[in-house]
């Protein structure tokens, strides 16, 4: 009966068209990258003096060397990870959700999903590589002295991508799924399957999983667009000759010839393509496995599923553990000294690499926390606006999350070229909020719309303004979920590549950028050392998110579960 | 102040099926009483007299205090106060904030406050956590809050309806006590004929 009163501040303080204007500007920026991809692809160019469409570049494209390898490798690597990270998630969760401490459990999720795909990219190398940790262990146990003579990392069929890909996707998806548990009413689904004699994990995979899956296939689509196309984890666990798609278009449009960006440009459509190609083939897959499921649920089986879920188990831990490892070493790295195979701990650990890479890891932490700063402020402020006067058009707002940002970025950056506005900070972090605001968006509509919408009409009926309204009630009430929000957005931004390699163009640097141009290099303690810092640029606010509303409602008992 | 409360031909509709019909008014210092079951709109005609009403609703028909039409005015600006069968305590204020948060004129807060608790027999409370009251602590500082406000009427949606059979009587008492004694007319939207009896006007039943 009583309306969002969002609405009352939208209609009091006229913010809902500054809000569909912030929706239209996110959407232009969006589309007119994909128009400053598009046109030079098809030969269009006038910085280059180009003005006659052509098919040349897209022909020329098509015989870069390499080219339909990459595109399998990017469709393969895209689709075999997020069906493994979907599986694994929903497996996971048939397992879980039975015990008491299913809650306790995820709280693991959250710090891994804040780890940068970059640092948890060169974790995962240091892991499993050949003298990896991993190996070394296998090593001691088996007695062999130098690394084998195989390739582990950057193989030519991206298996490592895979994984690498499905460990932080993975976290990504549980919380989100988690989030859509609750409003499938899981518990009184667990007592009818139960009474009608299925176990608990061949119920919840006949019930309950599908109403799951249905409700993240949005999230499940943005994971498709980020593993068919993602650029900074493929350069680290991914092949290399031809690497992935998204790779070359990368090469190609960060080459100093300006004429390479046409061929660039021509692969960023062909990579568009292959992103149709994925969603086609996902959705053919979702017909394939909703025939298979429907037998199978209608079959009365009410038993079976447990191997498989306890496979899932083994592999999601075991895939976790990984990770966390991995995170761990690039703090070893990143104070080892002498390190011999196939020792499993270095002969010393010093602080000489801090002392000799430190300070040029510090001096990109300060840019990379100046942008990460602004663009989460920013979308902060901008999400609560499309919140207050735009909830209906939201869906605009992931688009950026349904595009590669290999498709439509370099478009953005030919049209800065074409309009002469140079790279600078600010450019960088208008990029960033593309990116930043769906999650901020994301992470704030559930809290936002949980508010009970009476406390704000008893407030108005006190005769209080509704921006005091939405100032001393709504946002107090939102502080622990708007820190969570600014910490999500604000790893976001420490964790994008892309964005300020192509818009920054060497001007800006951030501690991501200069992480992954050192994975070339090799150096595991510089790698180490910039893996670290970058894990703990992203990391660490979480920290504040979570510490602080402790101690500010430590007397608001009301206040004190969210 | 003493303001008679009028609602003149209101139809609700919703999917264009009507909903309700009404036409009453409220003398100052009376309580009209509304019944009726669920579904039947009750707290329907509440969001709509504060100026709450969802959007896929339509409403016709209009709303004034005294001489003063409301229909078209903001909710923040139609001094009507309401209460609901939750307290709704401000969670992240201690109950002076609560109270104080209604407070039109805020020079003497402290003072203010304190007179607001000490009405309702909760003298010292002003910094204590609303979360550590109990029931009937919290519905008589949700009643406080809503009346420092000074609203010139009041709004109850089943304002007693989760508290027990002992406190019920008490804080229907000293909530129905207050309305004669500031002189404002109120609406009590209700499912328990003990209410409406208590409230000694006249019953309206929907549905």
């Amino acid at each position: 009966m009583l309306t969002d009163p969002s609405q009352n501040l939208g209609r009091s303080l006229h913010i809902r068209w500054l809000a569909i204007a912030v929706m239209v500007v996110a959407a232009s920026v969006l589309l007119s990258g994909l128009l400053g991809v598009v046109l030079p692809a098809f030969g269009i160019f006038p910085v280059l003096g180009r003005t006659e469409p052509s098919l040349l570049f897209l022909k020329s494209a098509l015989s870069v060397p390499g080219v339909w390898r990459a595109m399998l490798l990017s469709l393969g690597t895209g689709l075999l990870s997020t069906a493994l990270a979907c599986v694994a998630t929903l497996l996971l969760l048939a397992a879980l959700t039975r015990h008491a401490r299913f809650n306790r459990l995820l709280e693991f999720a959250a710090p891994l999903l804040a780890v940068p795909h970059a640092a948890a990219a060169f974790g995962i190398a240091f892991v499993i590589a050949p003298s990896g940790w991993a190996v070394r262990l296998f090593a001691n146990l088996a007695g062999f002295d130098r690394p084998p003579d195989v390739v582990i990392l950057n193989d030519p069929f991206g298996l490592s991508l895979v994984l690498g890909l499905a460990a932080k996707e993975i976290p990504f998806l549980l919380l989100m799924a988690v989030a859509a548990l609750s409003q499938t009413r899981p518990a009184q689904s667990a007592r009818i399957f139960s009474s009608l004699g299925y176990d608990h994990v061949t119920g919840w995979l006949k019930v309950i999983a599908p109403q799951v899956y249905h409700r993240i296939r949005l999230p499940i689509f943005a994971v498709l667009c980020f593993s068919v196309s993602v650029v900074d984890v493929a350069l680290i666990l991914g092949p290399s000759t031809p690497p992935t798609l998204s790779v070359l278009i990368t090469r190609f449009m960060s080459a100093p010839d300006l004429s390479e960006r046409l061929v660039g440009s021509a692969l960023a459509v062909i990579q568009f393509g292959v992103l149709l190609i994925a969603f086609l083939a996902w959705l053919s897959l979702e017909r394939l496995s909703s025939l298979f499921l429907k037998k199978w649920i209608n079959s009365g089986r009410r038993h079976g599923a447990q191997r498989l879920v306890n496979a899932a188990v083994i592999f999601v831990f075991g895939l976790m553990s990984v990770l966390a490892v991995g995170i761990v070493s690039l703090v070893v790295w990143s104070f080892a000294g002498f390190w011999s195979f196939p020792d499993l701990w270095p002969d010393q650990l010093t602080a000489k690499n801090w002392t000799r890479f430190g300070p040029e890891a510090l001096a990109v932490l300060g840019p990379t926390l100046a942008v990460a700063t602004v663009s989460s402020a920013v979308s902060y402020g901008l999400a609560l606006l499309l919140l207050n006067g735009a909830q209906k058009f939201l869906g605009f707002i992931y688009l950026a999350l349904l595009l590669p940002q290999v498709v439509f970025l370099p478009g953005i950056a030919n049209l800065m070229l074409a309009m002469d506005i140079g790279a600078s900070f600010w450019a960088v972090v208008s990029v960033h909020i593309l990116f930043v605001l769906p999650y901020m968006v994301l992470a704030l509509y559930g809290p936002f719309n949980g508010i009970d919408p009476r406390y704000r009409s008893i407030a108005l009926g006190l005769g209080v303004h509704p921006f005091r309204v939405f100032l001393t009630v709504t946002l107090p009430m939102l502080l622990g979920p708007s820190l969570a929000a600014l910490a999500i957005g604000f790893a976001v931004s420490v964790a994008q590549y892309l964005p300020t390699l192509l818009i920054g163009a060497g001007r800006v640097v951030t501690i991501t950028t200069e992480a992954v141009a050192l994975a070339s290099g090799g150096d595991r303690r510089v790698i180490g050392l910039y893996g670290l810092v970058q894990t703990l640029a992203a990391v660490l606010p979480f920290g504040v998110a979570i510490i602080l509303p402790a101690v500010i409602w430590r007397n608001r008992k009301g206040m004190q579960n969210g | 102040m003493d303001e008679t409360l009028t609602v003149r031909a209101l139809r609700i509709s919703l999917d264009n099926r009507p909903l309700l019909e009404l036409d009453f008014q409220v003398p100052p210092s009376r309580i009209l009483t509304i019944m009726g079951p669920s579904g039947a709109g009750k707290s329907t005609l509440l969001a709509w007299m504060t100026g709450h009403l969802s959007p896929e609703f339509t409403a016709e028909g209009r709303i004034s205090l005294g001489d003063k039409d409301l229909t078209e005015v903001p909710p923040h600006l139609r001094n009507i106060g309401i209460l609901f069968q939750d307290p709704l305590l401000f969670p992240h204020m201690s109950v002076g904030g609560n109270i104080a948060f209604g407070l039109r004129d805020p020079s003497d807060r402290d003072l203010a406050v304190r007179t607001a608790l000490s009405q309702v027999d909760l003298d010292g409370f002003e910094t204590r956590d609303p979360e550590t009251l109990s029931g009937g602590q919290k519905a008589r500082v949700a009643l406080m809050r809503a009346l420092v406000a000074k609203p010139q009427a009041l709004l109850l949606d089943e304002p007693f309806s989760k508290l027990d059979n002992a406190l019920r009587d008490t804080v229907r008492r000293l909530v129905f006590d207050r309305i004669k004694e500031r002189g404002i007319p109120a609406v009590l939207v209700t499912h328990d004929e003990g209410d409406a009896l208590a409230a000694g006007g006249p019953i309206i039943t929907l549905g």
